[in-house]
């Protein structure tokens, strides 16, 4: 039976998503870490057509100086969304939702950092939606922690994040723009994967129990998939270096 | 007790090192009878102990005793604001640079340091709850002038210096150039002439990039023989 919702087919006759995938699929990842010389980490997420690119300064002194903590440093997170990276231009004012999903990212990430080793300072993180087509947050996430880790700042784990959601009887991992708006319910969930805390966990939308246990199973998954591609890319940088001296050397 | 990473590999947070009776030196933290790494950094492994060397970090936390190269950002009547690229503000009182005492009343201090003036000093009292304070009178210690900075991750200094500071001695050894490492992360380099410092510029620069790759030294040698043959046979 296919799905169709405001003139979107969502679910074929098959079982395939609007973008060919199957429920539990992941659209394509691209992930690149240290791609902003000027900042002291930074990462860029290609989630499908989603596109994030995240930068970390610090630990820095912060201004002003009264919000200084006395025993660690305190996290800033900035999420925004580019003005050209919606079908109609973003103004740039950052509006209610912005600044509600820079909190929550920054309570997503906070419970992964050892904080109290830079007391008095700022680790400032700035998250730059280039591109939207669903899971901007999530995208966020991952981006996030992966400057966060490039900036060198001590860290229990990497945060890995997915949205997963409903659609009739359907439980789809990592919606897109389309399933997002049309779909049932949406539950973006970021984990610590070491240690398997949960420290994002939303939801838009209705569940039985039911379904909710069978989204978050397949979350699990779908992070645990995400955290390899995540722990591949940081390493990656140092390998090619160690690469090109080879090819160098046997020259 | 397992151990999951061979000795000097690449690892990143989350990295589960080892599980067991391990004493952790730096760079991992305990979580149960799990070692994980916390830091992108080179494991070592030996006996017991387990380390993470760090690979990345662009900021310096001060520790006592530290030799630094500093920039003068301000001054007062008895004592100078130094930028020492950490996160706090140091602060250099004048008699820790003259090594007498000052009356301000009569001596204006910015006639022996002024505003972006650099300084070699050593971190002499720090902790959590306040700003470094420094010392800068003493051998080796100082106001600079003239040569090159050049600014590196503090992380890597410990690689620039090398094993019993063997790296920094063989680049003054080959080069004769003077050198001066700073803890956080700066380099002062005064050689002969330009082309001279560039080179030794240059080789700080491989170090820090290539400092996870074993063979390090030789390859370092390799370049500096070599850049010397090229620049001598500029000369001619």
């Amino acid at each position: 039976m296919a799905i169709e919702r405001n003139g979107v087919i969502l679910i074929d006759e098959e079982g395939r998503r609007s973008d060919g995938r199957k429920w539990d699929e992941l659209r394509p990842i691209h992930i690149k870490v240290g791609v902003l010389r000027r900042a002291d980490g930074s990462a860029l997420v290609e989630m499908g057509k989603t596109k994030v690119l995240a930068s970390v300064y610090g630990p820095r002194e912060i201004h002003p100086r009264h919000l200084a903590l006395p025993d660690k440093a305190i996290l800033r997170v900035a999420y925004r969304m580019a003005t050209f990276s919606v079908t109609e231009r973003k103004k740039p004012q950052p509006s209610r939702r912005e600044i509600e999903l820079s909190k929550v990212i920054k309570e997503a990430l906070a419970p992964a950092l050892i904080l109290d080793e830079f007391p008095r300072t700022a680790i400032e993180v700035y998250a730059l939606v280039l591109q939207a087509d669903g899971g901007t947050r999530v995208a966020s996430i991952n981006a996030a922690a992966l400057a966060l880790a490039d900036a060198g700042i001590p860290m229990k784990d990497l945060v890995t994040a997915i949205a997963v959601g409903r659609i009739g009887n359907y439980i789809v991992v990592d919606l897109n723009d389309l399933e997002d708006k049309y779909g049932d319910a949406d539950m973006p969930i970021a984990m610590i994967p070491v240690t398997d805390e949960i420290t994002l966990l939303q939801m838009d939308g209705t569940m039985t129990p039911e379904q909710f246990d069978k989204c978050l199973e397949a979350a699990k998954r779908a992070i645990l998939e995400i955290y390899d591609l995540q722990k591949e890319a940081l390493r990656y940088r140092y390998l090619q270096i160690k690469k090109e001296l080879m090819e160098e050397q046997s020259k | 007790m397992t151990i999951y990473f061979k000795n000097m590999d690449i690892v990143v947070p989350g990295d589960i090192i080892a599980r067991g009776d391990y004493k952790i030196i730096e760079g991992a933290y305990k979580l149960g009878d799990m070692i994980v790494a916390e830091v992108i950094g080179i494991v070592y492994i030996k006996d017991k102990n387990i380390k993470v060397v760090p690979l990345e970090g662009s900021y310096y936390i001060p520790k006592v005793g530290d030799i630094i190269v500093g920039k003068i950002v301000d001054y007062n009547p008895v004592s100078w604001s130094v930028d020492i690229r950490a996160p706090y503000l140091a602060r250099l009182e004048a008699s820790d640079y003259l090594g007498r005492p000052i009356d301000p009343s009569r001596e204006n201090i910015n006639r022996f340091l002024d505003v972006g003036d650099l300084v070699i000093a050593k971190v002499a009292v720090t902790d959590r709850s306040t700003n470094p304070q420094l010392v800068a009178y003493g051998k080796g210690l100082g106001k600079i002038t003239g040569g090159k900075i050049v600014y590196v991750a503090p992380p890597k200094i410990p690689r620039i210096l090398g094993r019993n500071q063997s790296m920094i001695k063989m680049i003054r050894d080959i080069t004769k150039a003077d050198i001066k490492v700073g803890n956080n992360g700066v380099i002062w380099v005064k050689a002969r002439n330009k082309e001279l410092e560039e080179l030794v510029i240059g080789t700080i620069l491989k170090i820090e990039r290539e400092s996870h790759i074993p063979g390090l030294t030789e390859r370092v040698r390799e370049f500096l023989v070599n850049g010397m043959k090229k620049l001598e046979l500029g000369d001619k």
